[in-house]
């Protein structure tokens, strides 16, 4: 989904000049080919040339031409057929088959050709024989035709348009190609996060029942402290072995677990190396969705609220929520994402104001290619918000070689980046490259003892 | 050479190798999606016009190598853009070939050999007919081709039956008049032109 497409930004300009209004689709209608004038134009030819020469060969080479084409045109179509053109399922996932529904139907008592010739996104590889096919329909029948290929990145994409004409009489009459638009056969394709799994708790668990360690006390079996017994204690608290060495009551305080916030915060100013699909290399939206995606969902899924809200052009804002029912709704976000070549740059102070509560988790999603990424990051982390600052530039990514000095300057370029990397780190900012599953245990368990300490 | 040579000599270098692997990845793709279908109907549009013109001609012109190479090239042509000019060439092509054969050579196979030529001349019409909208790539249903199969069969046996009664009716009737034989000719004319021109404007009679 590009700026365009947004429907704040489709409103009318106060550009005088009328809208190109585009003409109308003409009505399908029957039409002889080329091929009905040769047959014709052929037998009658050698018809004449043989009375004409008193030749009776050259009416032998007439016959099949004539007697041919009188047998095709015997069973002559009177209604053009009509197609329809629906998705199938409104969404897939990466890697998955994406499918929209043609419907051809004939009234006509004769039978039909139809020739279908479908085009897609160029994410969605067509399936072979699932988007150029010919199929015959019946008289008076409608057949459903299935037009399918393989997503091949996460987005919105579209299948079609897709061309129809029909032929009759075996080629001697068609009709005109109905061009059916693929604005009803969008897909949304939500991307295969990559497994993201964490066995460390995050700081500031303070909602209401969770798995993490939280501050306050509770009934749980992370041991806070032994203490002495106090009325409304349960009985089955009591150490028994403190109690016998002391002859005094002691009994085990434990730590409540509870639910935290994780704002997933994504840098989405500019997009950078190309994008293989799911199948080649991942650009720095790939990688930033896919992580993105991957945390949200581990977060979601175990109880967690997880929010999302986009430093980008659009500056996109997701609820916070929890389970797997958000987890789809956050895919579905993601799969949304765009990063449009002439973005206007996103402000910081702005953010800042989208983000809700002080004490939840932040995790920016960032290549930190330009000052406003390390800019927001610091801002972060000077608020005293808890910031984990994950590294989305893909490792092969480099700028093209223009001149002999372009090695020369990207490793300068590349040592100065690992300089603001090391400066966040000296912050306070936990920065890490995503490599998948437990590559942020470590990390996690800095912030955690940074807040206990 | 300078940066600026340099730069533009690696774009422009950077571009061809760009081109030449784009070029060989779609070569490549198309030749994967081939259809077996669509390719053996092309295959029968070339062979039915080259055997056509072969046919038509004098042993002497069907084996010289320019007339060869003129049939081949007018067949392929046709099986390549079945649904162009082409298919329409070759069939006046063969029948120029046919009508000066039987003018030069008074003893070209007769009757017979019309039937043997008319019949790969009209293979040729009728699967061109139906491959014109269809491309290489096209997977087609098995139907259609069975029923284009059961349209020659039947075409084919009621020419070579066609064929069969004007040899009898030259064979028994030579001595008939110029003016009966033009007469009845034109009567017979008349009557497919006439039933042509019927079916193209009837509605279908179901």
């Amino acid at each position: 989904m590009s700026l365009a497409a947004d429907p704040a930004l489709r409103l009318r300009t106060d550009n005088a000049r009328t809208p190109e209004q585009r003409a109308p689709d003409k009505p399908v209608e029957w039409r002889r080919t080329p091929a009905l004038t040769r047959a014709v134009v052929i037998a009658a030819c050698c018809l004449i040339a043989a009375v004409a020469f008193g030749r009776v060969d050259l009416a032998l080479l007439a016959a099949p031409f004539a007697l041919g084409t009188a047998l095709l045109l015997r069973d002559r179509p009177d209604r053009a057929p009509q197609a329809r053109f629906d998705a199938a399922e409104e969404t897939c996932a990466e890697g998955e088959t994406a499918s929209a529904v043609l419907r051809v139907d004939n009234p006509a008592p004769a039978p039909v050709t139809t020739v279908v010739t479908a085009a897609a996104d160029p994410w969605i590889e067509l399936h072979t024989g699932r988007g150029d096919f010919a199929e015959r329909i019946g008289p008076a029948t409608a057949r459903e035709m299935l037009i399918a290929g393989r997503a091949r990145r996460w987005g919105l994409h579209q299948l079609g348009p897709v061309h129809v004409r029909s032929h009759a009489c075996g080629g001697l009459l068609e009709t005109t190609v109905q061009r059916l638009p693929g604005s009803n056969s969008r897909v949304w394709v939500l991307p295969v996060p990559d497994w993201f799994e964490s066995a460390e708790s995050l700081p500031f668990a303070a909602g209401v029942a969770g798995v993490h360690r939280s501050g306050r006390t509770g009934d749980s079996g992370e041991l806070a402290e032994v203490r002495l017994y106090q009325s409304g204690d349960r009985l089955r608290r009591i150490d028994w072995r403190t109690s016998a060495r002391s002859q005094e009551l002691y009994v085990n305080a434990t730590l409540s677990e509870r639910d935290t916030d994780v704002t997933l915060i994504l840098d989405l100013q500019v997009e950078a190396g190309a994008s293989g699909g799911i199948d080649g290399d991942a650009s720095v939206a790939d990688l930033t969705v896919r992580a993105a995606g991957a945390v949200a969902a581990h977060y979601a899924l175990q109880g967690d609220r997880v929010g999302c809200i986009e430093f980008g052009a659009r500056g996109r804002r997701l609820r916070a929520g929890a389970g797997r029912r958000h987890n789809l709704a956050t895919l579905r976000w993601l799969a949304s994402v765009d990063i449009p070549t002439d973005a206007l740059p996103p402000s910081v102070e702005m953010t800042r104001r989208l983000l809700g509560n002080h004490r939840s988790l932040h995790v920016v999603f960032t290549p930190l290619l330009g000052e406003r990424s390390v800019g927001l990051v610091v801002a972060l982390a000077r608020s005293g918000r808890p910031v984990l600052c994950i590294d989305t530039l893909p490792g092969h990514v480099s700028p093209p070689g223009r001149s002999h000095w372009t090695p020369y300057a990207e490793r300068l370029w590349r040592l100065s980046r690992a300089n603001t990397i090391m400066e966040l780190r000296d912050l306070g900012v936990a920065v890490e490259s995503w490599t998948g599953a437990a590559s942020l245990d470590d990390v996690l368990a800095q912030l955690v003892r940074r807040r206990y300490r | 050479m300078s940066d600026l040579q340099r730069g533009l000599f690696e774009a422009v270098r950077d571009g061809t190798r760009l081109r030449v692997v784009g070029g060989r990845r779609r070569a490549v793709s198309w030749a994967r999606r081939l259809a077996p279908a669509a390719v053996l109907l092309r295959a029968v549009i070339g062979l039915a016009y080259f055997a056509a013109a072969e046919l038509a001609a004098p042993t002497a012109w069907a084996t010289s190598a320019v007339y060869v190479g003129l049939a081949a090239a007018l067949a392929l042509l046709a099986a390549a853009r079945p649904a162009g000019g082409a298919p329409l060439a070759a069939t006046a092509a063969v029948a120029a070939v046919w009508l000066l054969t039987t003018s030069v050579y008074d003893d070209h196979g007769g009757i017979v050999r019309a039937a043997v030529v008319a019949l790969p001349l009209y293979a040729g019409h009728a699967t061109a007919a139906v491959a014109q909208r269809f491309r290489a790539t096209t997977v087609i249903d098995s139907e259609i081709v069975h029923t284009w199969a059961r349209h020659l069969g039947i075409v084919s046996g009621s020419t070579v039956a066609f064929a069969g009664v004007l040899s009898l009716f030259t064979a028994y009737f030579a001595a008939i008049s110029p003016a009966v034989a033009v007469g009845v000719g034109l009567v017979a004319v008349i009557t497919v032109i006439y039933v042509l021109a019927r079916s193209l404007h009837n509605r279908s009679p179901r």
